[in-house]
């Protein structure tokens, strides 16, 4: 008998029982007929108490046997399966791919010329952050041009420019390695001051003496002096360095090529085309008075040959002096003083050199809770540069800025130039800059 | 909170907060990015760019992602 059949034995059984009310004594036969069944229900209890516990003895058992059923295939799979690396149980928050970046539009009327719309830059900036130590970054530029396809201005054309692409490699708290093609640190306009960074639509005139990147490797920095927020910001470098765009590497001070020398040549041969690369870094002090009070002062500098001549190498270096001021939220005073030098053998040692210098002020600082004034910003900019073969530039820049967003700014620039060589026409220039 | 208080016997000066480090360093060359912009991962990436690009202390930039993180 299986023991459902019996539970319900027992459930009649007792029911029986209890519905049996004698109304009048009971008779000997009666009784031991009662007795008798008593003693049947107590046998059947007694029987299911034996399975239940036969029922446990057999689970118990079972369970184990899947325990080692389990532990047996997870061996078979690990002998199969080596893992470089342990499998994390946790969701990872590593190996995160983001974009960022900065896109402008512009209108410029240069004096003398039709004005013209432009898209003046696409920037995006690709970050892959595979751990806690390895950043991989690269930004580019990318742009519109005239005259594509030939004839000369037919068409247009769009230009690719990598800005930098570096891999970023955080060796513990006080030093990072950055190889590949990187950003130099030669003042701070390079690294700190790009697309909408930049609250005016052109690039200070005497960056163009300085190479704005290069292909090699640093080692950077920042070690804090107390709690403060006060730090010593350094940079170490060695890159490529400048080179001569002549054919054969003379090194006429036309020929200076402070852009190129990546490291391929357009033969398919790698190396770098004066043959030892140039040093260079940065020594910057940072010291916050307070919260927007602080105060920046830098020292950077470069050197390196940059071409053969009959003469032996002919060597180019550069030094930077950088400053910025902060005078509370709204106001703010920053330039760099850059001097370059380069022997040449046509011309001697040339030393262009230049500087710039930029105020910026809030207008929300006179609190008068207007909500266009307070989104305005005046901008101003005296920069000049002079190339060292009696070239000069100079100009005067005054400038708005528009915040509808907190990274999307409409920038309205009036250009004062003056150029020994009548190069640099006055202009307008309005530029809408997003950062995202 | 002040900084670089006077050495005259007074408590040494606060350890700078995370919003503090925030305005400082964040504002200074453009302007703020709001908390909510980024994802919690996304704010890890950036502020290991930002630390590179910017030259940051380790604890500082800690401070900064902490803040960003609670003001979510």
């Amino acid at each position: 008998m299986n023991k459902t059949n019996r539970m319900i034995l027992l459930a009649v059984g007792l029911v029986a029982l209890s519905c049996t009310l004698p109304s009048q004594a009971l008779s000997d036969d009666e009784l031991r007929a009662l007795q008798q069944q008593s003693q049947q229900q107590q046998q059947l209890i007694q029987d299911l108490q034996k399975d239940r516990a036969q029922d446990q003895k057999d689970l118990q058992d079972l369970k184990a046997r899947v325990g080692k059923a389990e532990q047996k295939a997870e061996a078979t799979s690990a002998d199969k399966v080596q893992p470089v690396h342990p499998v994390p149980s946790e969701t990872l928050d590593t190996h995160n791919f983001t974009m960022v970046g900065d896109a402008e539009a512009k209108y410029v009327k240069a004096a003398g010329q039709n004005g013209g719309f432009a898209l003046a830059d696409f920037a995006p900036i690709f970050l892959f952050r595979a751990s806690d130590r390895i950043l991989f970054e690269a930004g580019a530029d990318i742009q519109l041009q005239n005259g594509g396809t030939p004839p000369v201005n037919s068409g247009s054309g769009t230009s690719f420019s990598l800005s930098f692409a570096t891999l970023d490699y955080m060796v513990n708290d006080y030093v990072t390695v950055v190889a590949g093609y990187m950003l130099l640190p030669l003042g701070t306009y390079s690294e700190r001051s790009a697309g909408w960074l930049n609250k005016l639509p052109d690039d200070p005139l005497p960056r163009g003496i300085l190479p704005g990147n290069g292909a090699g490797a640093q080692l950077r920095g920042a070690c804090a002096l107390g709690e403060s927020g006060a730090m010593v910001t350094y940079a170490a470098y060695a890159a490529n360095g400048p080179s001569s765009s002549d054919s054969n590497g003379l090194g006429h001070a036309s020929a200076l090529d402070l852009g190129g020398n990546v490291g391929t040549r357009s033969d398919g041969s790698s190396g770098s085309l004066n043959g030892t690369p140039s040093y260079g870094g940065r020594l910057g002090l940072f010291v916050p008075l307070q919260a927007h009070y602080d105060l920046e002062l830098g020292l950077s500098g470069q050197n390196g040959n940059w071409a053969n001549s009959g003469n032996g190498n002919l060597q180019w270096s550069a030094t930077v002096v950088d400053a910025a001021l902060h005078l509370s939220s709204f106001f703010e005073v920053k330039g760099e003083y850059i001097a370059s030098r380069a022997e040449t053998d046509d011309s001697g040692t040339i030393s262009p050199q230049g500087w710039w210098v930029q105020a910026a002020y809030k207008l929300a600082g006179f609190d008068l809770e207007l909500p266009v004034i307070n989104d305005l910003e005046l901008v101003g900019r005296y920069d000049t540069v002079h190339d060292g073969l009696g070239m000069s530039q100079k100009r005067y820049t005054a400038g708005i800025v528009y915040y509808l967003m907190n990274t999307l700014q409409l920038e309205c620039a009036y250009e004062s130039c003056s150029s020994s060589d009548n190069s640099l026409p006055n202009q307008v220039a309005v530029q809408l800059s997003y950062g995202f | 909170m002040q900084v670089g208080a006077k050495d005259d016997g007074a408590a040494p000066a606060k350890k700078l907060t995370g919003e503090q480090l925030f305005s400082i360093n964040c504002s200074r060359c453009h302007t703020e990015r709001y908390p909510p912009e980024f994802s919690k991962v996304q704010w890890k990436t950036l502020l290991f760019h930002m630390r590179v690009r910017a030259n940051l202390p380790p604890a500082q930039a800690q401070a900064v992602y902490k803040y960003m993180l609670e003001n979510k």
